[in-house]
């Protein structure tokens, strides 16, 4: 395999299982049962295979990964074949002497998510009470010694925020700050109309962030994710199917994303069954997107498909019905108008929010 | 390869060596001694293009003072 295809990044999706209830979740509507989540021992397989398909970092998520009892076990396998390891975590539930002891197990990083500045604001959005603990839990991260990213997801009730939330994360004295825009897929798809922002809203916003990012410089890595409704061109999702990352889903699903698996006709392969580096290379699921032979026009003959890789799959199968269609967001596709009605509708009042549940049949 | 959160910098050979050096225990002068020594180079001549990448992992926010 050419390193063209090499994977840099394993996202482990530990559990689908989660406390909070984020109506802008990414995790697929038809989330899986936890009683079919991989164990410890086959975990432990998947970050050894990893690291000889060439994988350098993991990422710890889910769901929420501090819900696994085996949590301290698996930092320690991840640490044993030397992946540079990151918990993406809610921070709840979690106490510090846990912490302290996936320190032990040798965690390299943190990235503590909160819901907007202010408790009221957070909880409303998280569907819990848990502001005031991610608080704790930041500082946590600080005093045993380990950099902690604060991420915090953006949209149209908190972008007027940006300015408190960057002195937030100074004063929590992270090293670094994700304002990452919802990307609207998964349950975020379901509540667009109540999280999409005007453009004048993103507008401010990026500016805040602009200088913010000049001023701490060297001290905090500022990011901010532009959201693909407002951008000419769409991203490289992924840095490209099947290219840089790996995802494996709590049940064992080895994908190219985390939303590969809400495609129609394409399929995946199970850990449990095959090597990683098997599916990795062989995967019909894998090789349905990569390289250029899948395109539609105007991405075949567009300058730009080696720097987007035609952008989302997922994005243009859950707006257009096609996973093949060139991305919506890009101002090219023959589907564009999708988007531009869709920022009309960031002008209207916003509806309630849907949170995430297990009962699907409510939002269908 | 240098890794940090999201990231990574893959270090050339020299690269690699002035990282391993920031320890927290050398100062600049210290490691611009050791790396002369090393590549049997005048300290004056490689000072410019260690500080130069010592600034660039700064930058990154990848490097902090020793206390």
């Amino acid at each position: 395999m050419s390193d063209e295809m090499r994977p840099y990044t394993l996202v482990a999706e530990l559990t689908y299982r989660c406390p909070l209830r984020c109506p802008y979740c990414s995790n697929p509507i038809e989330w899986a049962k936890s009683k079919n989540e991989l164990d410890t021992e086959t975990w432990l397989r998947v970050f050894r295979e990893a690291e000889d398909l060439g994988v350098v970092g993991l990422n710890l998520t889910g769901g929420e990964p501090i819900l696994r009892r085996d949590l301290e076990a698996l930092i320690a396998g991840a640490r044993k074949v030397d992946l540079y390891t990151n918990l993406i975590t809610s921070g709840i539930p979690l106490e510090r002497e846990r912490l302290a002891s996936f320190r032990a197990a040798g965690l390299d990083n943190v990235q503590v998510s909160v819901q907007d500045v202010s408790a009221k604001g957070s909880d409303r959005i998280a569907g819990l009470e848990s502001f005031e603990r991610k608080l704790e839990v930041c500082a946590w991260v600080k005093e045993l010694g380990m950099p902690l990213t604060l991420n915090v997801v953006l949209h149209r009730d908190n972008l007027g925020h940006v300015a408190e939330i960057i002195a937030l994360a100074e004063q929590l004295k992270a090293d670094r700050l994700e304002l990452a825009n919802t990307q609207y897929l998964g349950w975020a798809l379901v509540n667009r109309r109540a999280l999409l922002p005007t453009r004048e809203q993103l507008e401010a916003a990026r500016k805040v962030a602009a200088a913010a990012r000049k001023r701490l410089l060297g001290k905090m890595e500022l990011l901010f994710v532009t959201p693909d409704y407002y951008t000419d061109y769409p991203k490289s999702c992924m840095d490209g199917w099947g290219r840089r990352f790996v995802v494996v889903s709590p049940e064992g699903l080895v994908l190219p994303c985390h939303a590969a698996h809400t495609l129609p006709g394409l399929s995946f392969d199970n850990v449990r069954e095959r090597s990683l580096a098997d599916i990795w290379s062989g995967s019909p699921g894998f090789n349905a997107f990569r390289g250029e032979a899948w395109m539609p026009e105007p991405c075949r003959s567009c300058d730009k498909r080696t720097v987007d890789f035609g952008g989302c799959r997922c994005q243009a199968y859950h707006l257009t019905g096609d996973a093949a269609a060139t991305d919506p967001t890009c101002t090219l596709a023959p589907s564009h108008a999708l988007i531009e009605t869709a920022r009309g509708e960031a002008l209207a009042e916003a509806p309630p929010l849907r949170y995430r549940s297990v009962k699907i049949a409510a939002v269908r | 390869m240098l890794l940090y959160p999201e990231k990574g910098l893959v270090l050339n050979p020299t690269a690699a060596e002035i990282a391993k050096l920031c320890t927290g225990e050398h100062s600049v002068a210290a490691i611009v001694a050791q790396l002369a020594t090393q590549y049997g180079k005048d300290a004056s001549a490689i000072q410019g293009e260690v500080m130069q990448f010592l600034s660039s992992l700064a930058e990154r926010g990848l490097l902090q003072e020793a206390e």
